[in-house]
């Protein structure tokens, strides 16, 4: 990841504050909550394509980091162990809905648009609707077209591209061999590729709309 | 000419994480390869098309820790209490709907009023009453005046008689009790001396009273001195706690912050450093 910004530097630099979460720290470990939540978040986002459900599973990994962080030994391998506890769930929930094929009875969408003004308006900003429905259109179409692509592709491209994760590092997340994450990786984006092509989204359509 | 790059090559190749020697390799190859050429640029574009696509904001919830257990507290509002109430009240509304319906709940109103049923309707028959004609009433009315008043009459009667015979008699017994007290005058003096002495006793009760309610407000007053003094003790005891512990978590704080600072000033002067390097 690149330091961009403080909130970077402060995720690569938060050894003290898991160290004092190894100790019970309640404090130290809802500041963890802070730095990585919307990460995780989005990180889910992009894999289950559901609001809920990646609210669901982003709880469910800061839970798990409660429960477990006192076994994690190597301080600097934080965020790819978070990260696995994070792909697990979202693999989870993927042989979840497959096992039952059942369509929610709520228009997730519709309740995703809802959320979306409500953020809009409490973050106190301008809520830009034109440039939100923009956003939100790539959103969807992205969204569609990942969800397209076979689930092991899926996680590598979405931590390269997205969470500015090093080829060792998603390795080490899914228990794989760097060869085999750079073959994914490939195998992915030339999927997701196609997919837009079918579409007709192309570079210069997207960068027409934004 | 048989190289051919394996595709994790490819992938290194588009994030320019080859070595010189292997990139000028794989541009070789591509240069020969048009169709592959292609496809790299395909991807490339595409890569631009997913980096216009921004976070998502989301509002991280609290974890508290409760024993072993974690405890979520999210911030949703979409999930409010508020929210689920309404839905409560709405879903009970159907419910009672749901019951009257299958009851066969009904308000009906006529003449003689209004009926609550459940199930089938009965008609209720209506007892057919003989009529009187308005001269059997009067007739009737005019009986029961005339009992009334004679009856009536005969009680005042008597209780006249009453009251003239006991005024006779009580005037006799005061004609002879002032007759009495006209006979036996009493004397002044003993009179006097009754009095001296019954205000000699309403004194010394006076006295008697006035010391001890004094002595139970001193008592009092007393008590409640103590015990305010005490509470202010008490008071001034958890004030000084308070005080203590949030110095504690005051030195704790900055203690924590002071170490995040250094950390990330370290940082930002080994980023600096490395950049003039």
């Amino acid at each position: 990841m690149h330091a961009e910004t403080l909130l970077d530097i402060a995720m690569m630099h938060a050894d003290t504050l898991i160290v004092n979460a190894q100790k019970g720290n309640e404090k130290a470990l809802n500041k963890l909550v802070g730095l990585w939540y919307k990460r995780i978040y989005n990180y889910a986002y992009k894999y289950v394509s559901q609001h809920d459900v990646a609210t669901e599973i982003s709880q469910k990994t800061f839970i798990a980091m409660f429960r477990n962080i006192r076994k994690l030994h190597d301080v600097d391998r934080f965020k790819p162990w978070l990260y696995r506890i994070a792909t697990n769930l979202c693999h989870e929930e993927d042989r979840k809905k497959k096992r039952n094929k059942m369509v929610s009875l709520s228009d997730s969408r519709n309740n995703d648009e809802a959320y979306e003004m409500e953020i809009g308006e409490a973050k106190g900003n301008s809520y830009n609707p034109e440039r939100n429905f923009q956003q939100l259109e790539l959103e969807s179409m992205l969204l569609e077209a990942l969800s397209e692509i076979n689930e092991e592709h899926r996680s590598v491209v979405i931590m390269k591209e997205y969470e500015g994760f090093k080829f060792r590092e998603i390795a080490e997340v899914l228990g794989v061999s760097e060869n085999t994450v750079k073959t994914r990786l490939y195998a992915g984006l030339k999927n997701l590729k196609t997919i837009l092509k079918k579409k007709n989204i192309t570079k210069e359509t997207v960068y027409y709309e934004l | 000419m048989s190289y051919k790059p394996d595709e994790s090559t490819l992938v290194a190749y588009l994030y320019n994480e080859l070595n010189n020697n292997d990139r000028t390799k794989v541009e070789q190859y591509l240069k020969t390869h048009p169709e592959k050429r292609k496809e790299l640029d395909e991807i490339k574009s595409m890569r631009q098309i997913l980096r216009k696509w921004e976070d998502k904001e989301v509002v991280e919830p609290s974890f508290v820790l409760d024993n072993n257990n974690v405890v979520v507290y999210s911030k949703n509002i979409w999930q409010t209490s508020l929210f689920r109430a309404a839905i409560g009240v709405a879903a009970s509304l159907a419910l009672l709907m749901l019951v009257g319906y299958f009851t066969n709940f009904s308000i009906t109103k006529n003449e003689t009023g209004i009926y609550l049923s459940f199930g089938k309707q009965v008609k209720v028959k209506e007892e057919a009453i003989p009529s009187l004609t308005e001269a059997d009433i009067k007739l009737i009315m005019q009986e029961t005046l005339n009992k009334n008043n004679d009856s009536l009459l005969s009680k005042i009667i008597e209780v006249e008689n009453n009251i003239s015979d006991e005024l006779i008699t009580y005037q006799k017994t005061n004609d002879r009790a002032i007759q009495s007290i006209h006979n036996n005058s009493i004397d002044e003096s003993i009179i006097q001396q009754y009095v001296v002495q019954l205000k000699e006793e309403n004194k010394s009760i006076l006295f008697d009273l006035v010391t001890s309610t004094e002595n139970v407000q001193k008592q009092y007053v007393n008590d409640l001195m103590a015990d305010f003094s005490l509470y202010l003790e008490e008071q001034r005891q958890s004030d000084l706690q308070m005080i203590q512990t949030s110095f504690n978590s005051l030195k704790d704080n900055t203690e924590v912050n002071q170490t995040e600072t250094n950390q990330i000033l370290a940082s930002i002067i080994t980023t600096v450093n490395n950049q003039n390097n």
